[in-house]
């Protein structure tokens, strides 16, 4: 791969300056935010206000979905000084197809969805575009709180064996659908990432860290097993 | 249907865009970007019951809300976004819904990102204010709880008979720091709950 790109592009303008490829490769990584935040207010967090068992609980949902929808404004904010395309044209990521039917499965969400979610921002938070860079670190916090609120509560959940089965299988099914979260094993777009200083990490290195993640949270946490899976993914044949 | 990004302040224009019940929302979010002082002002009563006003609202007491009073919103709020679809105005309570959360949202940030009590606080006021943009919109009249809102109060909820408010900003407000006081201290015995009118 040539070298990669060191010095930071402070705004728009510089970004158009570095050319096309550069501006391409920004826009796919900014309006897959776009779809995807709006995404997961909507599947996940505001129907899920409703399946809250308690106040407390309802209203932190709702403050989670708000955050989600506020990241989706924040970056469609951006792709729009970047004067990129609308970012719904194209469908969000698989992983939003999963149903949420249960308090626990919206809990295994945000444990396990979200945390995919920091792993791919804790690596734009080195990115060579300096209002992305900012963005993501901006965002880090609330992204980290909604893991550790997931984390947490599905630590209380698990104290209870009637729960168990239930918080294994969301957990189990969610990872699996995680996994194509992070792109192809063999991404052309990722070594473009790379080259341009958007991305640090192959899409290997953060799917094996999103793997390193959840397995602590499973095993070491709530106590259940880890999937068998592959931290390399090849796409679908479909 | 205009693109906002970011808002301190309900748009100009906003009431007329909506149409029916807009300057309601309007007012409702001037009121909400103004950070009016609370205190200013507390009707003795609301639907029936007395209105006691608290400084904090820690999870204990926010789980003690009565969930007979959450059902009622919770069913006035789908009413309420039913019949503005039905009358074919989903567009407009998607532009009021957008632009309340822009204006709140920044409004109602905690003072420690993390704070799970002071987020709780903020994600059941916008929660209300969701519901009470809708029932503006939809039913277009006066509304206790809104008014409750527009002079810098959060109406919590019914707790022991008595309907809690506690000042807007709450969630805001540095955890720790000292509630504000406004009444004498030998009027607080019941601290973080005070009855006012009961």
């Amino acid at each position: 791969m040539p070298q990669t790109l060191t010095q930071d592009v402070p705004d728009a303008a510089a970004a158009h300056a570095l050319g096309e490829e550069y501006v391409t490769a920004l826009g796919k990584i900014i309006t897959s935010h776009v779809r995807n935040e709006a995404a997961g207010a909507a599947v996940f967090d505001e129907p899920s206000i409703s399946l809250a068992p308690t106040p407390r609980e309802k209203w932190l949902a709702c403050r989670m979905a708000m955050e989600e929808y506020g990241h989706h404004l924040k970056f469609n904010k951006l792709a729009n000084e970047l004067g990129l395309a609308d970012a719904h044209n194209r469908a969000p990521l698989s992983v939003f197809d999963y149903q949420v039917e249960s308090w626990t499965g919206y809990v295994m969400t945000k444990a396990i969805v979200d945390l995919a979610e920091v792993v791919l921002m804790e690596d734009l938070c080195e990115c060579s575009y300096l209002p992305l860079r900012k963005l993501c670190r901006s965002l880090m916090p609330e992204e980290r709180f909604h893991v550790g609120f997931g984390a947490t509560t599905a630590k209380q959940l698990a104290a209870d064996p009637a729960v168990h089965e239930r918080l294994r299988s969301s957990a189990h099914h969610l990872i699996e659908m995680t996994l194509p979260f992070f792109g192809r094993s063999d991404s052309r777009n990722n070594e473009i990432f790379r080259r341009w200083g958007i991305k640090r990490l192959t899409n290997d290195e953060s799917r094996a860290e999103f793997v390193r993640r959840t397995r602590v949270l499973l095993c070491d946490e709530l106590g259940l097993d880890f999937p068998e899976v592959e931290t390399r993914w090849h796409g679908t044949s479909s | 249907m205009a693109r906002y990004f970011e808002l301190s302040a309900p748009p100009q224009g906003l009431a007329a865009d909506l149409g029916p019940g807009g300057h309601r929302v309007a007012a409702l979010l001037h009121a909400l970007s103004a950070r009016p002082p609370s205190g200013s002002h507390t009707p003795g009563e609301v639907e029936g019951m007395p209105v006691r006003q608290v400084e904090d609202v820690p999870a204990a007491l926010l789980d003690r809300v009565d969930p007979g009073w959450l059902a009622w919103l919770e069913s006035r709020r789908s009413e309420a976004r039913a019949r503005l679809v039905a009358d074919g105005r989903e567009d407009r309570l998607e532009l009021a819904e957008h632009v309340a959360m822009l204006v709140a949202t920044p409004r109602l940030e905690p003072a420690e990102p993390g704070d799970g009590d002071a987020l709780a606080m903020s994600g059941a006021i916008l929660w209300l204010l969701g519901t009470l943009v809708a029932t503006s919109l939809a039913d277009d009249r006066d509304d206790a709880l809104a008014d409750l809102v527009g002079h810098g109060w959060w109406p919590v909820g019914p707790v022991d008979g008595a309907l809690l408010v506690a000042p807007l900003g709450l969630p805001g407000r540095p955890r720790g720091t000292p509630p504000i006081s406004r009444v004498p201290p030998e009027d607080s015995r019941d601290l973080p709950g005070r009855s006012r009118h009961g």
